[in-house]
């Protein structure tokens, strides 16, 4: 077999580690009986770090968002460069944001919307806390592997 | 130290490394017995394991795609030596991983990830649903109110989903002219659909055009990733001791 070329759409693989490791973490085959004494648990791995998406932070957002849209006329709003860039910055951290971020957000949220008109400051100020929280979405990927090799240590000594 | 198991391949295999002749680094050899081969890798056994450990696990198995079928294991799947990959990897399940080599011939994986764009669907939601512009007003009347903003936001984001299922509902046929099989896969947003295609090698070039196509088509209202091709995961059988397990893509071939 020869797998055709590659295409100029299609990238060998995700481009995001979070992505890869949703690829391998939880599939593939899994040997049976003796050998999973020095396996990794793959068992007991599960993506627990992926967004819910009826969360608290996810409804502030769109709250916020459909008003923004609503105040400004046709055009303007998809016209504006920054805006779009903030959507899909907004989307890639969310993907595997951890709990702590998500509770941070909640209370900045929260408090902004106590001293806050929503105005244009609030919109410039998020593109700036954006990677503070791509920092934390690759800590928590970082400790999900972790744990999964403290397992295996676990095992082994066993 | 220890053996990361990485995958199956059949016996005669050409070995991995002889594409990688100029990376010193890269270290994974074929452990063969019978008709079988794993492909292996030595591992600090003290040292967890870590996301470029998990990236090199992918990457050979996609290195090895291209000269045949490769049955993926679960990444992290130690052995203390090779005598015990040929004993207690190979030779125990071999009918069973000979059996899915053969299944899995001439098969690629690819996935597709679409995000349509939030203010495009938005902008049709406000436009065409009384209800939500009614509870935006509320929320504009009163800003701070915590709860009818969240009540807001899981209308919207109900609508959203809707929205999306309509979108991929419409896309899906267009892309699929060539395709095996499709696996639906969790999206993490509300506007984020996701699929796993099982497509013969031989066809891949089809299922890229299509995607390409529609990529075009869809232009700015989103944005799409496209990767492949994987060896097969999303459509594996259960694995043996496994069978009555809980993933969803028992294709049973």
């Amino acid at each position: 077999m020869t797998v055709a070329t590659q295409s100029i759409n299609r990238a060998p693989r995700p481009s995001s580690l979070a992505d890869v490791l949703e690829v391998v973490l939880d599939k593939g085959i899994v040997i049976d009986a003796y050998v999973r004494v020095a396996v990794v648990g793959i068992e007991l791995l599960t993506i627990d770090a992926r967004i819910v998406i009826a969360s608290v932070d996810t409804y502030l957002r769109f709250a916020e968002a459909v008003n923004r849209l609503d105040l400004q006329p046709d055009g303007q709003v998809s016209g504006l460069p920054g805006m779009m860039e903030e959507i899909t910055e907004g989307g890639a951290s969310s993907k595997t944001k951890g709990a702590l971020s998500g509770a941070a957000d909640k209370a900045r949220d929260a408090l902004s919307s106590l001293t806050d008109d929503e105005d244009e400051e609030e919109e410039e100020e998020r593109p700036r806390r954006r990677p503070a929280k791509k920092t934390a979405a690759k800590r928590t990927s970082s400790s999900r592997t972790s744990r999964s090799s403290s397992t295996r240590r676990r095992r082994q000594e066993g | 130290m220890a053996l990361l198991v990485l995958g199956v391949v059949r016996q005669g295999h050409p070995s991995p490394r002889a594409k990688r002749k100029d990376d010193d680094a890269f270290d994974v050899r074929l452990v063969e017995s019978g008709d079988l081969a794993a492909a292996v890798t030595e591992i600090d056994d003290e040292s967890p394991l870590t996301e470029e450990d998990a990236a090199h696990h992918l990457d050979t198995l996609i290195l090895l795609l291209r000269d045949g079928p490769v049955l993926p294991l679960a990444f992290g799947t130690v052995s203390p030596d090779e005598d015990a990959v040929r004993t207690e990897v190979l030779d125990a399940t071999a009918a069973d991983l000979a059996e899915r080599l053969e299944g899995v011939d001439g098969l690629v994986e690819t996935r597709l990830e679409v995000n349509f764009d939030e203010q495009a669907a938005l902008r049709d939601i406000m436009a065409n649903d009384p209800e939500v512009r009614g509870m935006a007003a509320q929320t504009r009347d009163d800003s701070g109110a915590l709860d009818i903003r969240l009540a807001l936001g899981e209308a919207v984001s109900a609508r959203l989903m809707d929205w999306r299922r309509l979108q991929a509902d419409a896309l899906l046929p267009r892309l699929t002219g060539a395709v095996h099989s499709v696996a639906e896969l969790e999206s993490q947003e509300p506007l984020q659909q996701r699929w796993a295609f099982l497509v013969s090698a031989e066809r891949l070039g089809e299922l890229d055009e299509a995607v390409g196509a529609q990529r075009s088509a869809l232009g700015n209202g989103a944005s799409v990733e496209y990767v492949g091709p994987l060896p097969i995961y999303t459509f594996l059988a259960p694995s043996p001791g496994n069978r009555s397990g809980s993933q969803q893509s028992a294709w049973g071939w």
